[in-house]
């Protein structure tokens, strides 16, 4: 809990500092900051695997781009002025952010009140889900009960903090994820891959393309 | 919840307030990732990981995006010597 | 990992920290010792040998020459930037270290139980994602320090940098995959593990896929062949230019230390982690000999590796920008990613290591030579591009004998 509440400190201000530095490298500089932060959010909410990726694919690959263009442009030289017309703005922003905390505290009230899936459900429907999600075996659950709680427990006598505990830590795992991400989501993953062949294509002809046609 | 919320909205303000295309960039990105951290701390609340799940579909697509939009931005700029969204006219024709 | 009683895990995971911070400064110090004396000698001279027996107080000498220099902030650079560009390359070679293990086992006594204690700071679940994760970030240094420094050169030197350092982060995490299925885990203890006996151990059964590491491990450091964001002769010193005293320091240091983590993966995911022919059961049998045994073998293995290092620098020449993107991204990736499918493949059919090996070889040995050959024929038909130099010309996949 402390995590959380240091790291989302840490990541709002970076994301304000990211919109109001003037110059462009500071910007992205900040916002690798608002990145890792929010790495630490996934890490305090035990997806440790999403977090690895946030990192490798945010803070190793999308901001180096950033930067790339940034200095390849010379972006950091030219003045970049604040719109015109903020009155307006203004009064939209605050009232977009005022409808987004609204909802957003409604619907985390709501969830807490009506507590997750997992609080109250039974025992047999947790289990079944870890089989039916995970494809784990009874072995499995098994051997991580006791990895977690000590030699000698079973999945039986746990109380439900200790479920939920059981459920929590599974999901950040590496072996959990990868099992959903070919069984139940196997049809959105080759369509990714579609998604990242078209981006390549549509990259390559863009910067291929000679600039006195387009002028 | 509330942070990611919050995290939201500092990117679509970023959006509205700034005119360098890279920085507005910059805050698609932290609208990306505030939807993200919904998704995972909903699905740490609904003991599911399909939203763990879903945040890496997310990301790749963001990967994507970034590699694309750079890409125009960087045509954008051999043509018109500019990324300020407010002087890139051509599309209205 | 077991589990110990607190006091004891806070107690020892202390004293691992402190000796692998303490192993890692002395190892750079030791570097560049090394670097000196084998430069000199593969170079027919003596190196420095004033300082202390054969010169080994070398270094220390010039870190009190570093500390006590001037520490200039040029007039023009991004003080900010210029000021955490060499923490921010420093940070990340220092904290990968913290899931390498350097070694199996060693049992301890703690309050009248026997608890087993392994030589490794954190086996977390992601391990070897971790260390990707984390050595992506040294390019920030690299970059940000060229940036500040507000220098033609400097800016020239990390424009370089961050383009090679991205293309061969691809080549680096893809040749992993193929250990990865075989070991079934990411973590890196379980990886050596599964390389228990000299046939298991993975740069037999994956060769491309280890040649493909270790050369992207080059780039990654800035080594000699692809030194090209520092190359004195082009950009004076690259992204360091303008930096002095312990700052610039601290680039050479992260250098080194990279260079030793670097070697250190490799040494555990590649070359057998503590396992020796002949030595296994005694270095698996959990007792404090065979505990200190495996983190010599590492210790050995690695140091033969950072040799090897060396030895390349001073070896090859510098290659020119568009031959390190061409074998980057024409040669390395499609070898990664045959090597993934094949391993996928046949492993699947067969489920033997041997077959993995030598089709692995072929098929890459198939690739490397389908892809130079239609690199060289694509050449032809642009302009000729005079240099003295030939562009990579489909003679042979093996780079590191040019």
């Amino acid at each position: 809990m402390v995590l959380l509440v240091i790291f989302g400190l840490v990541a709002i201000c970076s994301a304000i500092c990211v919109i109001a530095f003037k110059n462009p490298i500071h910007s992205a500089l900040a916002l690798i900051l608002t990145f890792f932060s929010q790495a630490g959010l996934f890490i305090a909410l035990g997806a440790h695997f999403v977090a690895a990726v946030q990192i490798i694919v945010y803070a190793g690959a999308i901001m180096v781009l950033f930067l790339f263009v940034i200095m390849l442009l010379n972006l950091g030289s030219l003045q970049d002025t604040v719109r015109q017309n903020v009155g307006a703005i203004k009064i939209f922003v605050f009232l977009l952010a005022a409808l987004l905390v609204i909802e957003g505290i409604t619907v985390a009230r709501y969830v807490d009140q009506n507590g997750g899936v997992i609080k109250d459900q039974s025992l047999d429907v947790v289990i079944q889900r870890l089989k039916d999600d995970f494809k784990m075996s009874d072995e499995d659950i098994k051997s991580s009960v006791e990895k977690l709680y000590g030699e000698g427990t079973s999945i039986s006598n746990l109380t439900s903090v200790q479920v939920i505990g059981l459920v929590h830590s599974e999901m950040g795992k590496t072996e959990r994820i990868g099992t959903l991400l070919f069984s139940k989501f196997v049809l959105p993953f080759e369509v990714t891959s579609f998604i990242l062949i078209a981006a390549l294509i549509g990259v390559i002809t863009i910067v291929n393309r000679d600039p006195q046609e387009t002028a | 919840m509330v942070l990611s919320v919050l995290l939201f909205t500092i990117g679509v303000i970023g959006v509205l307030v700034r005119r360098n295309a890279i920085i507005i960039f910059m805050c698609i990105e932290i609208m990306l990732n505030a939807a993200n951290l919904l998704f995972v701390a909903f699905s740490r609340e609904l003991g599911d990981s399909s939203g763990q799940v879903i945040v890496f579909f997310v990301m790749t697509v963001a990967a994507a995006e970034v590699a694309i939009g750079l890409a125009i931005i960087v045509s954008v700029f051999k043509n018109h010597d500019t990324v300020n969204v407010d002087e890139i006219k051509s599309m209205k024709g | 990992m077991e589990n110990l009683p607190l006091n004891l895990l806070l107690i020892s995971s202390i004293i691992k920290i402190l000796v692998i911070v303490h192993m890692l400064l002395i190892g750079v110090m030791g570097m560049i010792w090394a670097e000196r004396r084998v430069s000199a000698w593969i170079q027919d001279r003596y190196g420095p040998n004033r300082v202390g027996p054969q010169g080994l107080l070398q270094p220390i000498a010039d870190g009190i020459k570093f500390l006590l220099k001037e520490d200039l902030i040029p007039e023009h650079v991004d003080k900010i930037v210029y000021i955490i560009a060499p923490a921010i390359i420093l940070i990340p070679a220092l904290i990968t270290c913290a899931v390498v293990p350097f070694g199996n086992e060693i049992p301890v006594s703690w309050g009248g139980q026997e608890y087993k204690i392994p030589l490794q700071i954190a086996d977390i679940d992601i391990g070897i994602l971790y260390i990707l994760a984390i050595t992506s970030l040294g390019v920030y240094g690299v970059v940000l320090g060229a940036w500040a420094s507000n220098n033609k050169y400097s800016f020239l030197g990390g424009l370089r940098a961050s383009a090679q350092m991205v293309s061969y982060e691809l080549s680096l995490g893809l040749s992993i995959v193929g250990v990865l299925m075989l070991s079934e885990s990411l973590r890196l203890r379980e990886i050596v593990l599964a390389q228990s006996g000299f046939l298991h151990w993975n740069f037999l059964t994956h060769f491309p896929a280890f040649l493909v590491f270790t050369i992207s491990v080059f780039a990654e450091t800035n080594r000699l062949p692809f030194d090209l964001a520092e190359a004195e002769q082009e950009l004076v010193g690259g992204y360091h230019t303008e930096y002095s005293s312990m700052k610039f320091a601290m680039y050479f240091m992260a250098e080194y230390m990279h260079m030793i983590v670097g070697s250190v993966v490799v040494v555990v995911l590649f070359l057998g982690g503590w396992y020796f022919p002949g030595l296994e059961k005694l270095v698996d049998s959990g007792t404090l000999i065979g505990g200190v045994l495996s983190f010599i073998i590492v210790f050995v293995k690695t140091a033969f590796f950072l040799f090897f290092f060396i030895w390349v620098r001073w070896s090859l020449p510098r290659f020119r920008y568009d031959q390190l993107m061409n074998l980057g991204w024409k040669v390395l990736l499609p070898i990664a990613l045959t090597s993934i499918v094949v391993t996928a493949v046949v492993w699947l059919v067969s489920e033997s290591r041997l077959w993995v090996g030598i089709l692995n070889f072929i098929s890459a040995v198939v690739v490397a030579s389908v892809v130079t050959t239609l690199v060289s024929m694509r050449k032809k038909t642009k302009v000729v591009i005079e240099d003295d130099l030939d562009i990579l010309s489909g003679e042979s996949p093996s780079f590191m004998t040019r």
